[in-house]
């Protein structure tokens, strides 16, 4: 078996009380850091190569350096929001190992002066908050968490905030907003969250799964991750499987775990042992891949080395019945629904894609509906102010290109060239 | 100051400006529907979008600032590409009813379609619908035609504080509405609103199919209000161009920005103060004499003759114009006359005040800076001849009273006023006074900027200045201002020198 940093469950699956945590060694990572200097612990972390794990892939040492230095209050905020389609994963790690999230906040919030902490999770988690709200209960009387933490004289205080329903929430600045009880609309940057971020003040938001890799990262040592994974896209993945496969789930594997391997090994291949026709590697926003790319490492830089990215890593699997126009339909309904209307580009631009994906989807497609919705993909990509509409793009765009084919069946054939198609979403 | 390029061409810029201000300022416009200087920065309509050397994709030129060798594009393909898709975009759900809406000619969708995109829309779709509401007694917001730059419910969240108005849902659905129960009317700033709106979604009940913006003229003027000495257009229907025959008039007044004085807005007061002028009824017609209409020859004849004394007091007016009041101070000058200056009227300040002024005349600084005495050191003396100069508004009633009886116990009173009140009831001769929007006239505001008023509409119902009346031989308004400017304020001022914005003393 692979190494395990953070589903601690399969080792324990108690692991979510306090005491069991701690018998695998839990927070002890924290005491660890409590005894280093915070800046020690933010080049730990940039060592390590620990890249932001929502989507982007950002060094997080790095964006941990980006925190201005002395007085003044300033936040830690966690990226619980997950709402990507075909992402299921930092849930997992809220609701069967939420200690290792709170621990990994502490010492987050210890390496970047943060005394206060908000876990903002997205409103459909209720039951995952509840788990996490025990937690955090528990650590405070055991005194991870509150003021004088392990007698270090740093004080942390952690609070959950429950989010009300909007993809856009998990864009930085828009939760910042959200959290800040505002709508939850983007920010324009700069100012980037660091100078200008929550109440004003410097704040780092991260994912989930990037916070929660740090307590073993402080306690095992950056070499001990960087022995993990290829160069640059060290440590574990939580590879969160969907589709239409025999054993759909989440799978915690070493970064750079082939594509193929993940899908007819650990996630059962493909059922009724299909064909595959289409897999999107990092969540609906990353480009489509195909057949051609099984053999691709599911690591950050391989996949952007062939046009797509590793995103959340949600892995969506479509078999040859799966119809294209469809599922693209949907998934364009999908960010035309959760843009936020703020700016032009996105809030139009979005609608529109959909209103023409569904046309086609219908039957009703027209001549030039294909060039349309590419146009309009090159209207709205790169002019808006978050990447909302651009994830919008880069969903539909690819697709559009790859199967331009199934597009065209179904605009001049007024119906599906799939026989028996079998939905995906 | 730091030197950037702007479609190859460098120029110097004040650092720390965004790429809009720079470029607006060396007269390169940048199109955009969001930004509004006085306004927070949305960036959200993505209209200024420019390319910048060395970027990966287009930037907001309303948020990004100048940096030193910074090398902008404004008129590259891929910023007239960009335009057409913002155009585009914002089009989709437009009605495109300019022809039954009120800020055709004067709106930027109309403008920016225009220059910068002039396609032919490819949405097929049914076009999304919201009902078209009044907001308030003076408002309607039609959502149809809102292009969400959000200016309004910023105005309302930063300026007056009060949050009227806020965008709802997502998406293309969003809109805007107004979420509180009464409506705007209970701010006296509200207004302001359809002037910022770009488009026709805000607009005014009262401008309401009301005249078509290339029926009048527009021409930049002071507000008589208060001492604020707010900018402000005065737009008038143009006889030349009419076709429903109407007379001359105000049809509106709106804002008129000065980045100098920090004014971006009016207030309600102002704005629909322009009613007071169109009031033809009370108009006085023509030179009064002893209940008597008199035409201008016997007027200048009688008023020449009754001047002719030794015990004569002109009283100046804080509603007049500086040409006005101080033609009428160098004729009194000029005979040994007494000349005093009645209060201002006082009106309590709402709550915000924001720039509004307790004083209720737009000149009362001149009058202070000329150190005249006030009405109210009149002693108790009978005059041979006493002038009042009055206009539109009022003054302090203790002013008033003592003013009323000056013109009374003088042997022989003359008012000069454009509109008959009480004082012109209570004296010998009543003189037709100018309107504001009627002549040039200056006015020292109460941060003692003095600044120009435009002549908008021609001499009405026998009126003229003062000077002509008093026979004194002046060419132009601008002569009487010269020498106000020289022999009061020591400056070598003119109408060019002040220029737009005013100068400020």
């Amino acid at each position: 078996m692979s190494e395990i940093v953070l589903f601690k469950q399969l080792l324990d699956p108690e692991v979510r009380n306090i005491e069991n945590y701690i018998k695998l060694g839990g927070y002890e990572g924290l005491k660890k850091a409590l005894s280093m200097q915070p800046d020690d612990i933010v080049n730990e972390v940039k060592r390590s190569n620990l890249r932001g794990r929502g989507g982007a892939g950002f060094p997080t040492g790095l964006k941990w350096s980006f925190m201005p230095k002395g007085e003044g209050q300033k936040y830690f905020v966690c990226n619980a929001d997950e709402g990507e389609p075909g992402t299921f994963k930092d849930r997992y790690i809220m609701s069967e190992n939420p200690h290792q999230l709170i621990e990994g906040m502490v010492i987050g919030g210890y390496a970047i002066d943060a005394t206060v902490g908000y876990i903002y999770i997205r409103g459909e988690f209720e039951f995952v908050a509840k788990i996490l709200q025990k937690a955090i209960d528990e650590a405070y009387e055991k005194g991870f968490l509150g003021k004088n933490i392990l007698n270090s004289g740093f004080d942390f205080d952690l609070y959950i905030h429950l989010g009300a329903g909007a993809y856009i929430c998990g864009e930085e600045t828009g939760l910042i907003n959200s959290l800040e009880g505002k709508t939850g609309q983007p920010r324009l940057k700069p100012p980037f969250p660091a100078q200008y971020g929550l109440f004003g003040k410097p704040t780092t938001v991260n994912n989930v799964e990037t916070i929660a890799c740090v307590p073993d990262i402080i306690k095992k040592g950056s070499d001990w991750f960087l022995s993990i994974g290829p160069d640059k896209n060290n440590g574990t993945k939580i590879y969160a499987v969907s589709g239409h496969v025999n054993n759909p789930g989440v799978f915690e594997l070493p970064m750079g775990t082939p594509l193929r391997e993940i899908i007819y090994e650990h996630a059962g291949g493909i059922i009724g042992g299909k064909k595959l026709k289409a897999v999107i590697p990092g969540g609906s926003s990353a480009p489509v891949l195909g057949p051609e790319h099984l053999d691709i490492p599911m690591d950050f830089d391989s996949l952007k080395n062939v046009g797509s990215m590793l995103g959340s890593g949600a892995i969506i699997v479509m078999s040859e019945d799966t119809c294209i126009v469809e599922a693209y339909t949907r998934l364009a309904k999908f960010y035309a629904h959760e843009s936020c209307g703020q700016c032009t580009p996105c809030r139009e631009g979005t609608a529109w894609l959909y209103k023409i994906l569904k046309r086609i989807e219908d039957g009703e497609g027209k001549k030039g509906d294909i060039d349309l919705i590419l146009d309009i993909c090159g209207k709205i990509m790169g002019r808006t102010i978050c990447p909302l509409g651009d994830a919008a793009v880069m969903c539909v765009k690819p697709a559009v290109e790859r199967f331009r084919e199934e597009f065209e069946y179904h605009i001049e054939h007024k119906k599906c060239m799939v026989e028996n198609k079998i939905p995906i979403f | 100051m730091i030197s950037i390029k702007i479609n190859d061409r460098e120029y110097q810029v004040e650092e720390g400006k965004t790429i809009l201000e720079a470029a607006k300022e060396i007269g390169i416009e940048i199109p955009h529907y969001c930004y509004h200087p006085a306004l927070s920065i949305a960036g959200n309509c993505r209209m200024c979008l420019v390319e910048v050397k060395g970027m990966p994709k287009p930037m907001t030129a309303c948020s990004t600032r100048v940096s030193d060798g910074m090398e902008i594009y404004t008129d590259s393909e891929l910023v007239k590409e960009a335009r057409k898709g913002v155009l585009e975009f914002i089009l989709l759900d437009h009605p495109v009813d300019c022809p039954i809406c009120d800020k055709s000619g004067e709106c930027k969708l109309q403008d920016y379609y225009f220059e910068h995109s002039a396609q032919k829309s490819r949405y097929e779709f049914p076009k999304e619908r919201h009902k078209v509401e009044k907001i308030s007694k003076k408002i309607y917001l039609n959502p149809n035609r809102c292009v969400l730059c959000t200016r309004c419910v910023r105005f309302l969240r930063e300026i007056t504080k009060t949050n009227e108005l806020t965008t709802v849902e997502r998406g293309s659905h969003s809109h805007i509405v107004c979420v509180d129960p009464e409506g705007l009317d209970n701010n006296p700033f509200a207004s302001n609103i359809s002037d910022i709106c770009p488009v026709g979604a805000l607009g005014l009940n009262e401008f309401r199919f009301k005249k078509r913006v290339w029926f009048t003229k527009k021409v930049k003027a002071i507000c008589q209000g208060c001492a604020a000495g707010c900018n402000i257009y005065v737009d008038v229907s143009n006889r030349k161009q009419l076709l429903d025959g109407d007379d001359d008039e105000i049809v509106r007044i709106h804002t008129a920005e000065n980045g100098k004085l920090g004014q971006y807005f009016i207030c309600d007061e102002g704005r629909y103060s322009y009613k007071l002028y169109n009031d033809k009824e009370n108009r006085v017609k023509a030179p009064v004499l002893d209940g008597e209409e008199v035409d201008f020859e016997k007027a200048v004849e009688v008023l020449k003759e009754k001047a002719n004394v030794r015990k004569g007091v002109v009283i100046l007016s804080p509603l007049h114009s500086i040409e006005e009041n101080y033609a009428a101070y160098l004729f009194a000058r000029e005979r040994g006359f007494d000349v005093f200056r009645p209060s201002s009227f006082r009106k309590d300040l709402p709550e915000p005040a924001l720039f509004i002024e307790e004083k209720k005349s737009p000149n009362d600084r001149m009058l202070k800076l000329m150190k005249l005495p006030k009405v109210s050191e009149i002693e108790e003396i009978d005059y041979d001849f006493a002038l009042f100069l009055h206009n539109v508004g009022k003054v302090h009633s203790k002013s008033e009273v003592r003013i009323l009886s000056v013109l009374k116990r003088a042997t022989f009173s003359v008012v000069f006023e454009p509109m008959l009140t009480d004082f012109g009831k209570n004296a010998n001769m009543v003189l037709p006074a100018p309107i504001f929007v009627e002549e040039n006239g200056c006015y020292i505001n109460g941060k003692n900027f003095v600044q120009h008023s435009n002549k908008a509409l021609d001499y009405m119902y026998g009126a003229k200045p003062i000077w002509e009346f008093l026979g004194m031989d002046f060419k132009s308004e601008e002569e009487v201002f010269i020498q106000f400017a020289k022999e009061q304020l020591d400056k070598d001022l003119n109408y060019q020198k002040l220029g737009t914005e005013g100068f400020e003393l």
